[in-house]
Formats: structure tokens, sequence, C-alpha cells
């Protein structure tokens, strides 16, 4: 497509149409994606006087941050952003080494079972874990678990997403360098170690972001087995008690709440956002 | 130096009996934390909700055997159909616009259009928010008095809709803000098919006449083929899937109109306390996304 622009009269005229047409197309859509995401940052921001103006205001004529300090005292919203945090470091600190001992087998080795292990994980990641909800739920209060820290980051940990990705990338070393290895009597942990996670960095910069992400945006299964503020995750809290039906028509409160829980994954993503589309594509093209 | 290739593959023959032996020990060792965690807390769990699902079975009490009774109540109970029913209409209303319009806005952020990058990127940020997030903010966006949806459409002379106590517009609702969530993953898997195809196709096609409507045609679309095959079914699955948002914006209302199969699942659960019934409404929830997921494969014959 992008050859296109040629020096033949007539086609460039056309193709100046279709440029505007380009351009129109990618502001509206750019400002159509964009203006939930300011509105959200311009009610956060107003006092409660002036959210339910008509016409509409984009800019606060006072901006405040009363609505921040409200969610804070009225709501144990820094307790769940504790949780949460805490949550998706363990997930990530557990998910990672194990995916990446894991991924190695699962790419360079040969042995008896693998396409049926590696089948399997791949079908699981097209199942909808609701219907792991049940069972999961009656063991873990069976065991004392419900209620904690070990029940939000074990299933998470087990989705095989990370592990999927792992694998893909795995296979992207090129093979002379294992071989040049074994060669020399590498053993598996030095290869593992020595050779193919130095080449995995980008690799395992993406998995981690993504199994964080995974666990800070859980939410049905942390709303089901959460019953108090010690373990309540922001998700699950902010759907109990905040944004609901039933509670939330306060949308500075709701708001200011909303920006708080979207900061740090914004943080991450806008920062490392390359990572991201590697990772969602390469899910993709390998597949 | 000639001799090395030779070399090495007696050396392999030497080693092969020890080492395939050695390799498979070590592959197991190494799958084995991994193995323990999706066992534990995925594989078994979904081969126990099979048998849970046969079971009356309270959150306290013991099990029950009942055979097939569950599946029968719910088959048997409106709203388990009323769930089926708004969530195939979720489905529908969701999955075209998400698979089209994520290939259409990958096809436009393709030509060399400056800011481009920035574009693309506010259109992915939506991914990295909570889907909680998600329904406060629309519940916002949507309100009917001074919300900026209304506004917007009042501003161009189009007719204002109470968008989420109106039970004809609710699930549209649901979905327009479903799609403004997920739009964004399936365009940049599309960006990461598109440069894959290779550009001299298109000139080849501009030479013989083709124009911008039948390059597309006939190689962009048959060029994506393995995203198709992606994106397509994962998107199905995550429109049969959808809950979180639903639950916040609507609560499954008005009059039942969002009611979706996977709160049907929550509500037989954690509200009536029906665990050998929820079970059972995983489990046909399991399954048809099973069918659904092998008739789109077999339709793009990935399998």
């Amino acid at each position: 497509m992008r050859t296109l622009a040629i020096a033949h009269p007539r086609l460039r005229a056309r193709l100046t149409i279709g440029r505007v047409a380009g351009y129109i197309a990618l502001v509206a859509t750019t400002a159509v994606m964009a203006a939930p995401l300011l509105w959200m940052v311009s009610t956060a921001l107003k006092p409660e006087s002036q959210i339910f103006r008509y016409p509409i205001e984009w800019f606060p004529q006072t901006p405040t941050l009363s609505n921040f300090a409200r969610v804070f005292t009225d709501y144990p919203i820094g307790r769940w952003f504790f949780n949460s945090l805490t949550v998706a470091l363990l997930t990530t600190a557990v998910g990672v080494p194990l995916y990446t001992l894991a991924a190695y087998p699962l790419a360079r080795l040969n042995f008896p079972g693998k396409r049926f292990i590696f089948l399997a994980i791949l079908a699981t990641m097209l199942m909808p874990v609701e219907a792991t909800m049940v069972p999961l739920f009656l063991g873990l209060s069976r065991l004392r678990f419900s209620d904690s820290y070990i029940s939000l980051v074990m299933p998470v940990v087990a989705n095989a997403f990370g592990l999927y990705l792992l694998t893909q990338f795995f296979q992207t070393i090129p093979l002379e360098l294992r071989d040049a290895a074994v060669i020399d009597g590498a053993g598996h942990v030095t290869i593992l170690w020595r050779i193919i996670l130095p080449l995995s960095k980008p690799a395992l910069t993406t998995v981690s972001i993504f199994t964080f992400m995974a666990s800070w945006n859980n939410f049905v299964w942390p709303f089901i087995v959460t019953n108090t503020d010690s373990t309540r995750t922001l998700p699950a809290g902010l759907a109990a008690l905040i944004g609901g039906v039933d509670v939330g028509t306060r949308f500075g409160i709701s708001m200011a709440s909303a920006l708080i829980a979207t900061l740090p994954p914004l943080v991450i993503f806008i920062a490392l956002e390359r990572y991201f589309a590697q990772g969602i594509s390469l899910t993709g093209t390998k597949g | 130096m000639t001799s090395e290739p030779g070399f090495v593959r007696r050396m392999h023959e030497v080693l092969r009996p020890q080492r395939r032996i050695g390799e498979t020990l070590a592959a197991y060792l190494f799958l084995a934390p991994y193995l323990f965690v999706f066992l534990l807390f995925l594989l078994l769990p979904t081969l126990a909700s099979i048998a849970v699902s046969f079971t009356q079975w309270g959150v306290l009490g013991f099990p029950r055997w009942l055979g097939l009774a569950n599946y029968r109540t719910i088959l048997s109970d409106p709203m388990f159909w009323l769930a089926f029913r708004n969530t195939l209409y979720f489905a529908l209303l969701t999955v075209p616009p998400l698979v089209a319009g994520g290939l259409g806005l990958a096809v436009l952020f393709n030509q060399r259009l400056g800011g481009r990058v920035v574009a693309r990127t506010v259109v992915f940020i939506p991914y990295a928010i909570m889907v909680t997030v998600v329904g406060m903010l629309w519940r916002w966006m949507y309100n009917a008095n001074f919300g900026l949806v209304n506004f917007y459409l009042g501003s161009l002379g189009l007719p204002q809709v109470a968008w989420l106590t109106d039970a004809a517009w609710a699930m549209p609702g649901v979905a327009i803000s479903t799609a403004w969530w997920q739009i964004g993953t399936n365009m940049v898997i599309y960006l990461a098919g598109l440069q894959e195809i290779p550009v001299e196709l298109y000139e080849a096609a501009r030479v013989d006449g083709a124009g911008p409507w039948q390059s597309f045609r006939h190689i962009t679309l048959p060029g994506l083929h393995l995203m198709h095959v992606f994106v397509v079914p994962l998107s199905v699955i995550a429109s049969l899937r959808a809950f979180g948002q639903i639950l916040v914006m609507t609560h499954g209302g008005p009059l039942g109109s969002t009611y979706v199969l996977v709160q049907h699942l929550y509500a037989t659960g954690w509200v009536n306390f029906r665990m050998g019934e929820a079970s059972a409404v995983g489990v046909i929830l399991l399954l048809i996304t099973f069918i659904f997921t092998i008739f789109q494969l077999r339709y793009f014959r990935a399998i």
C-alpha cells in the first residue's frame, strides 16, 4: 500500500483525496477512542457542583483533588491497591520462573508426551476459566484458603499464556548455539541460563508485563473468592462498593477511583507499549 | 575442519540412548513445577466441574449424587435460556465490529500517515484498563441526562437514548463500550500480520491494473489468514465470557435484557448457593465455547 504514491497524474489526484480521507479517519478514530479517558480525568478533577452541568464542560473551572481525598477517606481503596499490587507481583514472581523452566523443554527438547502436553496447555488457553470456578472455590474453601493471597495468585499462575509466549520465543533462538554448547558438555541448566536467557530479555519482559497485567485486571475470580478487605483486590472492591449499579452515582468519586486503578497499568503500558504489541502479535503470527 | 559435521553426527549416534533418557528426564524435571500448578489449579478443577455438575452441593454440606437432574433443571429454567439468548446477542453485536473494525484500523494505521504512531497507542490504551473501570466509566458516559454520549448525539441532531435503563438499548450500549475496550488488541494482531505481506504483491497487482479494493480483497484478506484464525475465535470466546463490565453497568438489567451466561453461573452459585447446578452451567458454557471454536477452526481449515 505504501508504494502507491507514484508519479501518474490521475493516480496522484485520487491518492490525495485518499490521504485526506485517511487523515480524517485517523483524527476521528483517535478522538472517539480518547474521549472516554479524557472525560474520566476531567470528571475526577471536578468539584461535585460542576459534574452535573449541561452543556458539558471539558475543562474543570476549579480543578480539585477533593474526589481523590474522599475516595481514600470513605473507602479502603489504599488497602485494595496494596492487595492488587502484592498479588500481581507475587503472581509474576512465581509465574515467570515456572514458565521459563517449562518453556525450555517444550521449545528445545524431544521427549515422549511433548505434543500431548503442549496441546493440552494450548486447549486450556481457549477455555473459559469461569467453568473451573465452582470446584476451585469448593476446594479452596474446604482448605480454608478461600480468602487468601494463595487463592488469588495460583489460578493466574496456572494460566498458560505466558508459557506459550516463552515457548514461541525460545524456538526462534538458533539451534547451532545450543549444539555448540552440548559439544562443550554443557548441561540443560547451563544452556538455559547461559545461552537462552541472555537472548530472551525482551521476551521475559513481555511475559512479566502480561502476567502482571493479567493479575492486576483479573476480575471474576477475585470478586467471588475475596470476602474481606484484607484480600480484596481493586477490581473486586470497586465493583462491590464504588462502581456498582446500587451505589455508583457519585460520579466524581467513581471517576477518581477509576483513575487511581488505571494509572499504574497505564504508566507501565505507555512506557512498555512495544513489548505488548510484540507479545500480542507473536501469539498470532507463530500460532 | 571438513570432518567436523561428520564428527558431530557420530557423537550424537554414540550418545543417543543415554541422551534420550537423559533428555526425557530433564524435560519432565523442568516441566514439573509448572505442570504441578497447572494440574492442581486448572486441569483438575476443569475435570472436577464435570463431576460436581452431577451432584447437589451447597457450600457447607456434603455432595449428593443427582445424575443429570441439574442439567434438566437448567434446561427448563427460563433464566438460563434468557442468558443464553442474551449471550449470543452480545456476541453478534461485538464480534463483527471487533474483527472488521480491528482490521479496518490496522489497514488505516498501516498507511504512511503522520501521527499514526500516537493514534495507534491511543486505540490500544483501553486494553490496559480493568473491566470494572470500563463499566464505571461507561455508566457515566451513558448517563441519560448528563452523559457525554447523549450530549454529542444531541448536538449532532440525533435522538438521545436512555442507554442503560432502556431494555432495548442496554445491550447495544454494553456492546459499544466493549468494542471500545477490546478493539485495540485485534488491531495490533492485524498490524503485525500486515507487515508480513510482501509489498511486491501489491506492486504486481497495481501493474496488473488492480484497484485498492481488489488489492484488499485478493491480497490483504487472504494474506491475513493466520490472523483471522487467531482473532475470530478469540473474539468469540471473549464475548461468551463477558461479565464484569455488564455487572457494573447494568447488573443484568433492565428487565434481564443484559443477563448473560457467566452472570447466570455466578447467580446460581454465589447468590443462590446451588454449587452443583452452577457447575453444570459452567460445563454448558465450556461445551458452547468448544463447539463454537471447533466450527470456526474447521471453517478456517485450521484443523
